[in-house]
């Protein structure tokens, strides 16, 4: 490892020095650790990521004096008293002066170390010390977060050296200031083109063969096997890797990779190795978390030696090593894609190596030793931990059975053994087989059917004997004399005893029988008959012949056509031998007997009906035919079976499916001892309850036609958690292979597809040389010179039990984003829900498609049942899947899918707050649509904690880390988001303020004029915009009203009611709060078309009314006047909001200007400023999204500078009122403001005519304090008590009455912020508009005018 | 890939990857070619789809 360790140096060379960070300054995590924390946060168990170790302790032992050497540890090094605070959604390390170490002399180690850690509470650190056979154990545990395995070592050195009394040199460098060192590094451009070139195109899961479904959610419960090497071999191993210059770690990792591409019948493996980053020799005692995890990605591409996989496991891990200081978080980044929670991301085993063990000289007289702890928690599917004499297993009990990890094991062993025995074979030559085949049976007799007065064949019409049904297929045979042996006769009658004898005639005859449907049309029949060449066909006429050409004499039995892929018809010809061997065969595995009356569902033309017709008549029992078999339902078979006495029931798995369902919940006590179903695979959701209902064991017969009926069965007489039944084992004439994609022998657990051999095999497909030919193939295993097998197609694997696992057609797998897919497995969880009738599942470009009859979304249900690559992206809902007559998925008649997830706009005022923050954190301020994925985006983990943050920010809605996982889309989440809302009577100010995406500027606005629409008109602050307005522009108001007419009224009264000189207006009737105001599209759409600007100042103003009085008008509106400026391609809009939406927490004495934003409504109070800020903020969102908004601003708004005249009914008119008839003021602490009407209209009128697009504050800084608005008025300025007293005892009477009900006990406040309108000042007044002073005068002027006009 | 056309004693057709052993009982027919290209002859040659112990003796 010397070439190791200068790499290592290299590295090492590389850094400078490590200096302390500021004292008491908390430090960043460091990579590793944003990861456990990461892992912690989004509730991956990531607080159980212990580092612990434990010793047996034997000899004299001070309990106190440990104690205390444990809190001498603690107080060694920062790490042990550092806990994790987060701030901004950024987590820091903060470490405290003192900690005291729990420490416990009691409980059990398995309770010591059954709970984790908070992380935001130091230590995170704890220890035990409990007597143990002569002596004691002394366990020490660490969150990961703060500890390593080194740590753990130089840990118990340092204890026990303070336990001795010895002084320790100080700790060089605190891991902290390491932390803080690394982050002021540059990350490495280097490491990162390495990382992404080495794992490019990485599927990212290692399809291993599992025993058990992966869960989504993995427990990460674990067990350890252990492999000892035989006698010897240790040596053996370390001498080859002497000899060939490499190391046993090397080795075994080149044979674990060869053993897992084996398995995973895959020629590109990666496999994740620990590497400590504690080279600088100042680290060398320092304690903390410095472990880093490299991908080891190994091709075995072409068969290559195992010499050759030796050297590439070698060249992976040094080169791995040389960039191994980029952390495994930021490489998952790099290979982008989604996240999946049922894996860990990129390899899903682990090699490590197993930590020395030995006894220690604790102290004079106190020795230790390590003590075994249980297996850690499984992080990975497998982690293989490298012994000096074998290896360990440890593996997540959620994917295997000990067995299967047994297995995996032997394998290594095996390859190990073939790598020290002859390196130089091929990786897919080492044969990893542990079962031996023996050869098949033989011989098999003739059936026959002998004759006797018991019943042959039984329907509810009509009951035959045997003597009868020989008699009737005497006929048969004799209409066929001359025939020659092996012809083929059609047999076009519907299953009854004419059918069934009429086979029986023609097999007696020599000749081979064709079933037909007869309810096939004529042409169909013929074309089948000419396909076999058939020299006839009988029905209920009897027997047809037709011209053919000569027949050349054979053993055929009978010819079967069934329907290719292609849909052309194959007729499968079998001859007798394979029927003969499989009606033995299929006789004894299923004990039938004379006594046996057997329900035969599949039709004649199917082979299963085979499967009944010779094995019943051969054995003297009774076949019992159905009319209608579709159509029994549970009931009906219940009474069919009562009155037939029916032993067993042949029937296909869907009618089986139904039967168990209706069936679910009774109790049936019948005489079936049998229930046999094939054809198709078995769902197992219904077993439980079939078996609960009836205790009738279900037999799964699987076998293509190509070999005769059924080449394996199993009898389920339990429950099981598979989605599918086991196929079982072969039947004895049977040999079946699984072969690997090397066309080699699969290990056992592997899949493969199954090739099946012995004697079973139709002679192929009649009149179809070559594709007989491509389907029958030379069997190279079983050893009998010039054997064929046939390939099925179907994927299965050979369980360690010696039964079948299938898993689908090997050419409907899909391949999804790098997984492997069985959609059979999609489509057996979707039915599996009671509200899916049918479903059909495939791949669609790069996404998944459930086309699902019944519920149309079932992705929840999915998610808690399979991985997150197997929850189809897409789901389309039918009413039926449509299938062919023979029951298969009609895929043309299926609808189309466009799945390339084309934008989608948010639509929720929550999936445009996710896009928001998506497209900042993540998306570098791309669009962000509804079907976005965070990952896909560029998302990780980091990134995930800030996403949170600011939505919570946002939204306040706190979401766990884990919810950006378990969400396919933004959609998804932010129904996540919505369903977790707070009921709360407060309004969500900011999920109110998203701005709907249809309000957007498409097709930009060319012409200009001077129409302008004003809203409000009719209002005080309206009416002074409309004198100004009207006389320069044309002036549409729009205004609450049965017609123009009434409108224009409305408007001139309230002109006239300020005082104000009449104006020529266009009314429009509408309804701010009212979509489209009220008007109809075309109306709407052409009030936008006409005008040019809009001056939208209407509103309700009530200061009592809660959010959502107001909501319609003032935020509606708003909207409206929005989308009608969006429409308009972009129309100017003039929106009058208030400084109230400055009043939040966050804008409190501070000074604010035209450019400060109010996003935080944060503390805003009362529903009217609550409306004026979201309105606020939507206008300010629709000018990104191209319309020209202005904002101006206004505070309190009073009378007319010029005339006094004001808007009485207000709340400072109302403040004045009540002062002159009380005769006194409040001494309050704090200045009012007043913006005279005429000078805010003035402004606003300025800027509606001139200027676009700013934000205008109109605060009059000159305000007034109260000792002057009561020397004014003439009052006495009073204290705040006997002000609210004298309130209290005139209400209801006051005008202040409509305002206030109650006030404080407190002297109010009035911590608004400091506005400074210099901006806006400064524009005005070039125009020539100023703002007069809010002083006495301007005081005296509104009381007189409030007094004038009342 | 290349691959044999192979016939074993039952007069069976099939074909074969070249360079691959052989299994016992399977002889080349002398006929090699793309996977198609083997298909194809065997569609020829193999008139009699029986297998030869089917036949009558």
């Amino acid at each position: 490892m010397s070439k190791l360790s200068e790499r290592m140096a290299r590295v090492a060379a590389r850094r400078s020095g490590i200096p302390p960070r500021a004292p008491d300054a908390d430090a960043p995590l460091a990579p590793s650790q944003e990861r456990l924390w990461f892992l912690d946060q989004a509730g991956f168990d990531g607080d159980r990521y212990l580092c612990w170790a434990a010793h047996e302790l034997t000899g004299d032992l001070d309990v106190p004096r440990m104690r205390r050497a444990i809190d001498a540890l603690a107080a060694r090094h920062e790490s042990l008293r550092t806990a994790i605070v987060v701030r901004d959604g950024v987590p820091y390390q903060h470490v405290l002066d003192a900690v005291e170490v729990p420490f416990s002399t009691e409980g059990t180690i398995e309770e010591f170390l059954s709970y984790g850690f908070d992380l935001a509470r130091a230590p995170m650190m704890r220890a035990l010390l409990i007597p143990h056979g002569d002596g004691h154990v002394l366990a020490m545990c660490w969150h990961h977060i703060v500890c390593d395995g080194e740590t753990t070592g130089i840990l118990f050195d340092e204890l026990y050296a303070l336990y001795r009394g010895e002084s320790l040199l100080p700790v060089q460098v605190q891991y902290p200031d390491y932390a803080a060192w690394l982050s002021t590094r540059d990350t490495d451009a280097a490491d990162r083109a390495f990382w992404k070139e080495r794992l490019d195109g990485v599927s990212g899961l290692l399809d291993l063969p599992l025993d058990r479904p992966r869960p989504a959610r993995p427990t990460f419960d674990g067990e350890r096997r252990s492999v000892v090497y035989p006698e010897g071999f240790a040596g053996e191993l370390r001498g080859w890797a002497q000899a060939n210059r490499t190391t046993v770690f090397m080795v075994v990792l080149a044979a674990l990779n060869v053993v897992l591409a084996r398995l995973a019948d895959t020629d590109d493996v990666v496999v994740g190795t620990p590497v400590s980053d504690r080279e600088l020799p100042e680290l060398e005692r320092t304690a903390g978390m410095f472990v880093n995890t490299v991908a080891l990605r190994t091709r075995l591409t072409g068969n290559p030696t195992l010499r050759e996989v030796v050297r590439l496991a070698r060249e992976t891990t040094m080169t791995a090593l040389d960039h191994r200081t980029l952390p495994f978080d930021s490489v998952v980044e790099l290979t982008g894609g989604r996240r999946d929670l049922s894996h860990n991301p990129i390899f899903q085993v682990m090699l490590v190596t197993g930590e020395p063990g030995g006894a220690i000289e604790v102290a004079p007289g106190l020795t230790g030793r390590a003590y075994l702890l249980a297996a850690p928690p499984a992080r990975f599917d497998l982690t293989v931990v490298v012994e000096g004499d074998g290896v360990h297993l440890d593996y997540a009990t959620d994917l295997f059975d000990a067995a299967s990890v047994d297995a995996i094991g032997h394998h290594m062993v095996a390859v190990l053994r073939a790598t020290v025995d002859d390196a130089d074979q091929g990786v897919w030559d080492v044969p990893l087989q542990t079962r031996s085949m023996g050869a098949v049976s033989s011989e098999a007799p003739e059936w026959e059917i002998r004759p006797s007065d018991e019943p042959a064949v039984i329907t509810d019409a009509e009951t035959v004997t045997y003597r009868q049904l020989l008699r009737r297929a005497a006929s048969v045979e004799s209409s066929l004399a001359g025939a020659a042996r092996g012809s083929v006769v059609g047999v076009r009658l519907p299953a009854g005893p004419d059918a069934v004898a009429a086979i029986v005639g023609i097999l007696h005859a020599g000749c081979a029988y064709l079933p037909l449907d007869p309810a096939h049309p004529p042409e169909r029949a013929e074309q089948l008959l000419a396909a076999a060449n058939a020299v006839g066909v009988v029905d209920h006429d009897g027997f047809h012949p037709r011209d053919h050409a000569p027949v050349e004499p054979s053993s055929l039995a009978y010819v079967i056509f069934t329907s290719g892929s292609t849909g052309a018809p194959k007729g499968v010809a079998v001859g007798h031998d394979s029927l003969r061997r499989f009606t033995k065969a299929f006789t004894d595995v299923h004990g039938f007997t004379s006594a046996d009356r057997v329900l035969m569902i599949p039709p004649l033309t199917f082979d299963a009906s085979v499967g009944d017709l010779f094995p019943v008549l051969s054995t003297g029992g009774a076949l019992v035919l159905h009319d209608e078999p579709a159509r029994l339902d549970a009931d009906a078979l219940l009474a069919f079976v009562e009155r037939h006495g029916i032993t067993a029931v042949d029937t296909a798995a869907s009618l089986w499916r139904r039967w168990a369902d209706e069936l679910a919940g009774r109790t049936v006590d019948w005489p079936v001892r049998l229930m046999m179903v094939g054809g198709e695979s078995v769902p197992a959701s219904a077993l439980a309850a079939w078996l609960a209902a009836t205790g009738t064991p279900l037999v799964n017969h699987y076998g293509p036609t190509e070999a005769t009926v059924c080449a394996t069965t199993h009898t389920a007489v339990a429950s099981t958690d598979l989605l599918h039944l086991p196929i079982g084992a072969e039947l004895p004439h049977v040999r079946a292979h699984v072969v690997d994609g090397h066309g080699g022998l699969a290990p056992d657990n592997v899949y493969g597809e199954l090739h099946l051999a012995g004697d079973c095999l139709a002679w192929g497909y009649l009149g179809q040389p070559a594709m007989t030919a491509d389907r029958f193939v030379p069997d190279p295993f079983s050893g009998a010179p010039g054997a064929r097998m046939y390939r099925t197609g179907d994927l299965v694997r050979r369980r360690l039990d010696g039964t079948f696992e299938f898993a689908g057609r090997r050419d409907r797998q899909l391949k999804v984003r790098g997984h492997r897919i069985e959609p059979g497995e999609v489509e057996a969880a979707l039915t599996a829900h009671p509200g899916v009738r049918d479903a059909h599942v495939t791949a669609v470009g790069d996404r998944l498609v459930a086309f699902v009859a019944g519920e149309p979304d079932l992705r929840a249900h999915l998610r808690e049942r399979l991985p997150d690559y197997l929850v189809p992206d897409v789901f389309v809902a039918l009413e039926t899947v449509p299938r062919t007559s023979h029951g298969k998925v009609d895929t043309a008649a299926l609808p189309e899918v466009t799945v390339s997830a084309p934008y989608e706009a948010p639509r929720t005022p929550a999936e445009q707050a996710v896009a928001d923050v998506w497209s900042v954190v993540v998306a570098g301020d791309r669009r962000v649509g509804r079907r976005d994925n965070f990952f896909e985006l560029g998302g990780h983990s980091l990134l995930a904690a800030r996403v949170l943050a600011a939505l919570k920010d946002r939204l306040g809605v706190a979401l766990p880390l884990r919810a950006l996982f378990e969400t396919a889309d933004l959609a998804e989440l932010a129904a996540t988001i919505e369903g977790t809302h707070a009921v709360s009577d407060e309004p969500d100010l900011l999920a109110e303020a998203v701005l709907p995406d249809d309000v957007r500027v498409t097709v930009p606005r060319t012409r200009s004029g001077i129409t302008v629409l004003l809203t409000g008109a009719t209002g005080f602050l309206g009416a002074h915009l409309a004198a100004r307005l009207a006389p320069v522009s044309e002036l549409l108001c729009l205004v609450r009203a049965g017609s123009p007419a009434a409108a224009e009224a409305r408007v001139r009264a309230a002109l006239a009611a300020q005082g104000l000189p009449e104006a020529r207006v266009v009314g429009i009737p509408g309804d701010l709060g009212s979509p489209r105001f009220g008007l109809s599209e075309e109306a709407f759409r052409e009030l936008a078309d006409r005008v040019d600007v809009v001056c939208h100042n209407g509103g309700l103003i009530n200061f009592a009314e809660p959010y959502h009085r107001l909501k319609d008008v003032n935020v509606g509106g708003t909207l409206e006047v929005l989308r009608l400026a969006a429409l308009g391609g972009g129309v100017p809009v003039h929106h009058v909001s208030t400084l109230g939406v400055h009043l939040g927490k966050a804008y409190q004495s501070r000074r604010i200007t035209e450019a400060d934003v109010p996003e935080d409504p944060t503390g805003l109070g009362g529903g009217y400023n609550q409306t004026k800020w979201v309105a606020d903020r939507l206008a300010a969102r629709a000018r990104e999204r191209g319309v020209p908004v202005s904002i101006h601003r206004p505070a309190r708004i009073g009378g007319d500078s010029r005339t006094g005249w004001g808007n009485d009914g207000d709340y400072f008119s109302r403040l004045l009122a009540t002062m002159t008839r009380l005769g006194m003021a409040p001494d309050l602490p704090f200045d009012e403001d007043v913006s005279p009407v005429d000078h805010v209209a003035d402004g606003i009128v300025h800027h509606v005519l001139h200027g676009a697009g700013e934000d205008h504050h109109y605060f009059n800084e000159a305000t007034i304090s109260y000792a002057e608005i009561a020397e004014a008025l003439g009052v006495r300025l009073v204290a705040w008590d006997e002000w609210r007293a004298a309130v209290h005892d005139g209400l209801p009477d006051l005008p202040l009455a409509a305002f206030v009900t109650e006030l404080p006990e407190e002297r109010p406040v009035f911590p608004r912020p400091w506005f400074d309108c210099s901006r806006t000042r400064r524009v005005l007044t070039a125009a020539g508009i100023t703002c007069p002073p809010a002083d006495r005068a301007l005081i005296r002027r509104y009381v007189e005018a409030m007094c004038l006009t009342s | 890939m290349t691959h044999l056309v192979v016939r074993n004693d039952e007069e069976q057709y099939s074909l074969w990857p070249a360079g691959r052993e052989i299994p016992d009982g399977w002889h080349p027919d002398g006929f090699e070619g793309t996977r198609e290209e083997c298909l194809a002859h065997i569609e020829e040659v193999w008139t009699d789809m029986r297998p030869k112990s089917a036949r009558p003796a």
